[in-house]
């Protein structure tokens, strides 16, 4: 269920809270749409747009086709789900695959069976496919589940009035006339894994069926968020201990099960996961690792639970004993189990994955298309805390050395060699310096790490010569790119206005021809006052952070991996929220500016204005007596000069009086009430307004 | 002879709407004085469209126009109920806020004005 930000209060009009009103919601069309499932043995997706409704009242269901639909926020919102709307069907697209094979399956061989078998309804685990008893190698093609598929948790997503249009070919007709319910039949369609990552239409089966859905739609943002909003299904897995009689008890094991992984799924999984192999550089430990920390960062914001690696391994896999083959080398894993990127073990991580992909779930297959189109995993806040600020020097990673997966890394660029980072620039001395560099030797699986704690200040990182081009001087630096081979890179820089928010540097580069480049530089930000952007670096062998100058400058979370390594960026992510922070202050500046001609500064004395001041309504005592609900306390600062003998209103008042404490009631004038605070009554509260109105006077004395 | 010159447009209060002030089909609620814009709380990345979209002004000494004393107080929901600007619920009302113009404004037409600071949308004013 996905309602817009700004109109949360949309779930609120269906009696509950709104977060309560929308799983309920959820829910309920979950089911209905799984009976209709089951009864019409389609896939269905379910829809519902909700939007505010202008005028006086709560709201209204929106959709297409409904002619009293004008709201712009609420089209707005709308407008913003297609993307979601068309990822779920896509993914629908590719979780029934197993479906469509399923009921090829049912009516050759195992006639029976779908009567047999219970309908799965949303909720339900999926049942686990059965094991194939022979290995995949021997097997040739594909092993096919015995039993249905997993169902998809589709998302109850919001329905553009263009999504008919946007889906396309896929027969994805979605809003009904009502606009409130829209009830969608997918059709059934392979895709496989390999083809058309992210944001590629999905083939059309064999049976020259209809492509699943369109093209996904480019995010307003970023291309690949690190959370993928729509990614509300998570699979079975996560059985934690509970407490039973004050022990905590674990959960039973589950039921042993062996699954031989055929190479057509290893194929694609491999595929999938090294195609960033290029510009990230790394093996395929690497690779894995950015997989399962961008599955647990999924995980994580979507449960809300800070799972561990291992307890976020899908419940499928424990017990499991998952075999594949790799040339003439068959791999047997056995109850393998998620670990963190300190004791990660490739095979393990590896057979999950296999796993999964052999059991078609769907949110690791969705999964791995973002990560195929580019999506990872943000730094954590813990990494973010290993600044140089804390004085701590943060040790590269000993697992990040090529042990294991050496092999896959020989054609990686030979690590870096980036002691001209820094060093050669001339930067990074002086105090604050916010630089933070990490160096790992990957060829020789070696890594080393270095922090320069005493760095300098931003405005002195010069370009040393032989390295990379131009920085930005404003805004978002770009890239620079050198042209030696050795040749460092420097990302961009930011000088940040005096509003302290800088933009971010994207640092980048391509290693030297000889592969033994530098590294990224991160983006230099100089921050203010208020905050300072943070550099974002990528590139090969070595990566400084950007560094921020100023009070609460920050250099931007930069990880550099040797060799062919990669740089994992926050700072982007800092820097987005800078500029929006920025936006936001320009849109509130322009938004008072707006307003400011309407905010009523005048006081008016029987239908004459006398003055203007700053009206306080926030003020309800006045010398220590609470304000009736009639006058308002206001601090008078222009006087006409007509109205400055008038008699101030409340001038014999014991409590309203200029100075109840002072001199007490007397007679006084404006004049004296002049740049002081007084009482004056809501009644003779207004304002002026410069009009454009020319009048025409007729000047009889001239 | 005729002289043009530039004058000041002097008026009281400003007139408050269900809809935006430039649709034709717009109704005056009440009026009011305007105090100050209502800043929303959110997040950067949404504060923008969320002042674009549904500006927000403190608006207090509101009387409502005669024969709509009764008519629903159309931002009870839509703002106070909003994420962003929910949290001038507190500080506006002590308690539930009313649903009617006549209970929020706390007076009937053509009645002295009181001190009751109420949320109002910008687009909504004139």
């Amino acid at each position: 269920m996905d309602a817009c930000g700004d109109c949360g209060s949309v779930m609120s009009s269906f009696g509950f809270p709104p977060s309560h009103s929308a799983s309920a919601l959820a829910e309920v069309l979950q089911h209905v749409a799984a009976r209709l499932e089951s009864e019409l043995e389609q896939r269905m997706v379910v829809a519902v747009a909700c939007g505010p409704r202008d005028g006086i009242g709560g709201f209204l269901l929106h959709g297409s086709g409904v002619a009293t639909c004008t709201s712009e926020p609420a089209m707005e919102a709308i407008a913003r789900s297609v993307d979601g709307i068309i990822q779920a069907l896509q993914l629908a697209a590719t979780s029934s695959e197993s479906t469509a094979r399923q009921r090829v399956f049912d009516v050759t061989d195992q006639d029976s069976l779908r009567d047999e078998d219970p309908p799965t309804y949303p909720g339900q685990p999926p049942a686990p496919p059965a094991a194939s008893s022979t290995p995949s190698r021997a097997s040739g093609p594909p092993t096919i589940p015995a039993t249905p598929g997993p169902v998809t948790r589709l998302p109850l997503l919001s329905v553009a009035p263009a999504i008919g249009q946007a889906s396309g070919a896929g027969g994805s007709g979605v809003a009904g006339s009502d606009g409130n319910v829209t009830v969608d039949r997918q059709p059934v369609v392979r895709r496989p894994l390999a083809q058309g990552g992210g944001g590629a239409p999905p083939r059309a089966d064999d049976s020259g069926g209809p492509p699943a859905g369109p093209a996904r739609s480019p995010s307003p943002t970023t291309a690949f968020p690190p959370l993928i909003p729509w990614l509300t299904m998570l699979p079975e897995r996560v059985r934690l201990p509970t407490l039973v009689n004050g022990a905590m008890v674990d959960p039973a094991p589950a039921k042993p099960e062996t699954y031989n992984i055929s190479d057509k799924v290893y194929e694609e999984v491999m595929t999938a996961l090294m195609i960033h192999k290029k510009e990230r550089g790394g093996g395929l430990k690497a690779r894995v690792k950015d997989f399962m920390s961008l599955y647990r960062f999924n995980v994580i914001k979507r449960t809300r639970v800070d799972y561990t690696f291992e307890n976020a391994t899908p419940e499928l896999a424990r017990n499991a004993t998952i075999s594949w083959w790799r040339g003439r080398k068959q791999t047997v894993i056995k109850d393998p189990r998620l670990s963190n990127s300190a004791n990660i073990r490739l095979p393990e991580n590896l057979s999950v994955i296999l796993l999964m992909a052999h059991t078609k779930d769907p949110a690791f297959i969705s999964l791995l298309r973002h990560y195929k189109d580019g999506a990872t995993a943000e730094e954590t806040g813990k990494q973010r805390k290993c600044g140089p600020r804390n004085g701590k020097k943060r040790k590269a990673s000993v697992a990040l050395s090529a042990d294991s997966d050496s092999g896959e890394d020989d054609s990686a660029n030979a690590g870096g060699t980036a002691q001209q980072d820094g060093r050669e620039n001339g930067d990074g001395h002086g105090a604050g310096g916010a630089d933070r560099e990490e160096h790992e030797g990957d060829g020789d699986a070696r890594a080393q790490g270095q922090v320069l704690a005493g760095g300098g200040h931003g405005a002195a990182a010069d370009r040393g010569g032989g390295f990379g081009g131009s920085a930005g001087r404003r805004g978002s630096g770009s890239a620079g790119y050198g042209s030696g081979g050795s040749a460092g890179h420097r990302g961009g820089r930011a000088l940040a206005g005096n509003d302290g928010c800088g933009a971010a540097g994207q640092g980048g580069g391509v290693g030297g021809s000889d592969g033994r480049g530098g590294g990224g530089r991160g983006g230099d930000a100089l921050a203010g006052a208020a905050q300072g952007a943070a550099g974002a670096g990528r590139g090969r062998g070595s990566a400084v952070a950007g560094r921020g100058i100023g009070a609460r400058g920050r250099g931007g979370g930069v990880r550099g991996r040797g060799g062919a390594g990669i740089v994992e960026v926050a700072g982007a992510r800092a820097a987005a929220e800078a500029a929006a922070a920025a936006a936001a202050a320009r849109a509130l500046a322009n938004a008072e500016g707006l307003v400011a001609p309407m905010v009523a500064p005048s006081v008016y004395m029987d239908g004459s204005l006398v003055g203007s001041g700053s009206i306080c309504p926030n003020l309800d005592e006045y010398h220590g007596a609470i304000l009736p609900s009639d006058v308002v306390s206001v601090f008078l600062g222009q006087l006409a000069p007509t109205a400055l003998s008038l008699v101030y209103p409340f001038s014999f008042d014991s409590q309203y009086c200029l100075e109840p404490t002072g001199a007490g009631p007397s007679h006084t004038t404006l004049e004296q009430c002049a740049n002081m605070r007084s009482v004056w009554s809501i009644k003779s509260i207004g304002y002026v307004r410069l009009t454009r109105q020319w009048c025409a006077l007729l000047c009889p004395a001239l | 002879m005729f002289v043009f010159s530039g004058c000041l447009s002097y008026r009281q209060r400003v007139t408050l709407y269900e809809r935006p002030s430039a649709s034709s089909d717009r109704v005056a609620l009440a009026t009011g004085l305007v105090w100050r814009l209502a800043p929303p709380k959110c997040k950067d990345a949404d504060a923008t469209q969320v002042i674009q979209r549904m500006p927000a002004v403190e608006v207090y000494g509101v009387v409502p126009s005669v024969g709509q004393e009764s008519t629903d107080y159309p931002f009870k929901t839509l703002f106070y109920e909003s994420s962003s600007y929910q949290h001038f619920k507190k500080v506006h009302f002590d308690d539930l806020i009313p649903s009617t113009m006549a209970g929020v404004c706390r007076v009937g037409p053509n009645s002295s004005p009181v001190m009751q600071v109420m949320l109002w949308n910008v687009l909504f004013l004139q």
